[in-house]
């Protein structure tokens, strides 16, 4: 499984913060139209591959499960579950991670 | 045959009572429109399903309409005293019932209204309040559900915070309708995610026969979530206009905006797999709340309404909607607006699912699917949390 280096941009500051091996393990398994083998990378369109507006849910019950999280509201905007990197960058900052600067809902989700 | 002239060419061939409710669904009748209505009673009543006749016209939610017509009309009497139809009780009853379910809400939502302008909550109203006291200027001829609020995405928390106060709640019922419990963690991500155009409902128990539970519908854009229409809500909200409500000074929608947001609605939850499966994908109140306001917005202003949909990207919905309102009431829109907004190509007025699942296109004709019961078969919406309350 290769650990994919996240570049989150926030403010002037760039940070990288690899997503691991855990994070991409739930992803692949709400991702039915990802052939096996092939890699995840930071900008996969999720719902490309299967990650519909249904099984969204499913995959943010696990994710909040898997690392014992809420997401808050703020963050639960179609635009941050976009690719995996949209996803790592909310997951880092519930988890009290600096390193992400993730939309909030209002802020930037144009609808 | 007596009657022929009740309904438009394309609903001839629709059942009795379909073609009955289409008649006096609808807010005036005039003279030679009541003699319509009574020839055809007169020639049919024998062949006609009372029963029948008072499903569909609760499942187009339009009984307390056609009730009051009936009644105060009195169509369902030939010569003056001879009945024609059964049950003249029950449409009395549910006529004055549904008035005085309206009078309860109109106590409650006051309150609410009151208390928003109080806080300084800039909302406007949509629909239902607006419709019962400024369109059919009677309390007990249309059904109200809910209170429909539009709202500045930044004014949420604000609004929340109020209506807090006064009791309300983000859930659901519970069995026994005394208390609202939160919606379970799998309702609030997909509303979250996929319908941010809407709030959650908020709910606060009526503790009344008539009414079970008061609910404040708040959106904060008149599309669906992933239109990719384009509506400045500021902008609506700034056009929107004073006006008393439940008594109350209050904010409603701008008369093209009014419209504008009516035709949205209506195509979208034509067209959504979540109202199909329910059965309120098509219902006739629409159409009538349609063509009551259409008749009350004058001329001049109707002839802005192209400059108004302009390029938002929801001109499709609009002439979705006043092609079928036209079809069910020749007249009902001038000629000129309608054919304003026809695109080149109409495909889109059979399709269905397209905002919730996967597009496809009715096999059957507008006029079967209307009056269709079973309609509902045809559709299974994946989306989870609450249907319908009210």
């Amino acid at each position: 499984m290769t650990r994919h280096p996240v570049t989150v941009h926030q403010g002037a500051y760039v940070h990288t913060v690899p997503w691991t091996p855990q994070f991409e393990a739930v992803l692949r398994r709400h991702l039915p139209l990802l052939a096996d083998g092939q890699p995840i990378t930071p900008d996969l369109a999720l719902a490309d591959h299967g990650l519909t507006s249904l099984a969204v849910v499913s995959f943010l019950l696990e994710l909040e499960d898997e690392f014992a999280v809420s997401i808050p509201d703020e963050l639960l905007t179609s635009a941050n579950f976009a690719n995996p990197t949209t996803v790592w960058s909310v997951l880092q900052h519930v988890r009290g991670s600096r390193s992400a600067a993730v939309p909030t809902n209002g802020a930037s989700d144009a609808r | 045959m007596p009657g022929d002239d009740l309904v438009p060419d394309e609903f001839r061939e629709v059942s009795l009572e379909a073609r009955l409710l289409l008649a006096t669904a609808r807010s005036r009748l005039t003279p030679a429109h009541r003699q319509s209505v009574r020839r055809f009673l007169e020639a049919n009543t024998a062949e006609l399903d009372w029963g029948r006749f008072i499903d569909l016209a609760s499942r187009h939610f339009v009984l307390p309409l056609v009730a009051r017509n009936l009644i105060r009309l009195r169509l369902i009497h030939a010569d003056g005293d001879r009945p024609l139809a059964p049950y003249r009780w029950i449409f009395t009853y549910v006529y004055e019932g549904n008035r005085r379910r309206n009078l309860a809400l109109t106590d409650e939502y006051a309150k609410v209204l009151r208390a928003l302008t109080d806080a300084g909550v800039r909302y406007a109203v949509r629909k239902g309040p607006v419709l019962t006291e400024r369109v059919y200027h009677d309390l007990g001829a249309r059904r109200v559900g809910d209170l429909d609020l539009l709202l500045a995405r930044t004014t949420v928390p604000a609004f929340e915070s109020v209506v807090s106060e006064l009791g309300y709640d983000q859930g659901r019922p519970t069995g026994n309708g005394e208390r609202i419990v939160p919606f379970d963690r799998k309702t609030e991500l997909f509303w979250r995610v996929n319908l941010s155009n809407v709030t959650l409902p908020y709910l606060k128990p009526a503790y009344r026969d008539d009414v079970e539970v008061y609910v404040l519908d708040a959106c904060v854009d008149l599309l669906p979530a992933r239109s990719l229409a384009r509506i400045d809500v500021t902008e609506v909200l700034e056009r929107a206009v004073p006006a008393v409500l439940y008594g109350e000074p209050s904010v409603m929608l701008d008369p093209l905006d009014q419209l504008v947001d009516m035709c949205i609605q209506l195509h979208v939850e034509a067209t959504t797999l979540y109202y199909i499966e329910i059965g309120k994908d098509l219902t006739l109140m629409k159409f009538v709340d349609l063509l009551e306001v259409i008749r009350g917005v004058p001329e001049q202003v109707l002839d802005q309404l192209p400059g108004r949909v302009g390029d938002s990207g929801c001109a499709d919905s609009v002439y979705y909607a006043l092609h079928h309102l036209t079809k069910l009431y020749p007249g009902a829109a001038p000629a000129r607006l309608v054919g304003a907004f026809e695109p080149a190509d109409t495909g889109f007025l059979d399709e269905y699912g397209g905002f919730d699942g996967d597009r496809k296109r009715w096999d059957r004709s507008f006029a079967d699917r209307l009056f269709d019961r079973e309609r509902w078969r045809t559709a299974r919406s994946e989306v989870p949390g609450p249907r319908a309350w009210v």
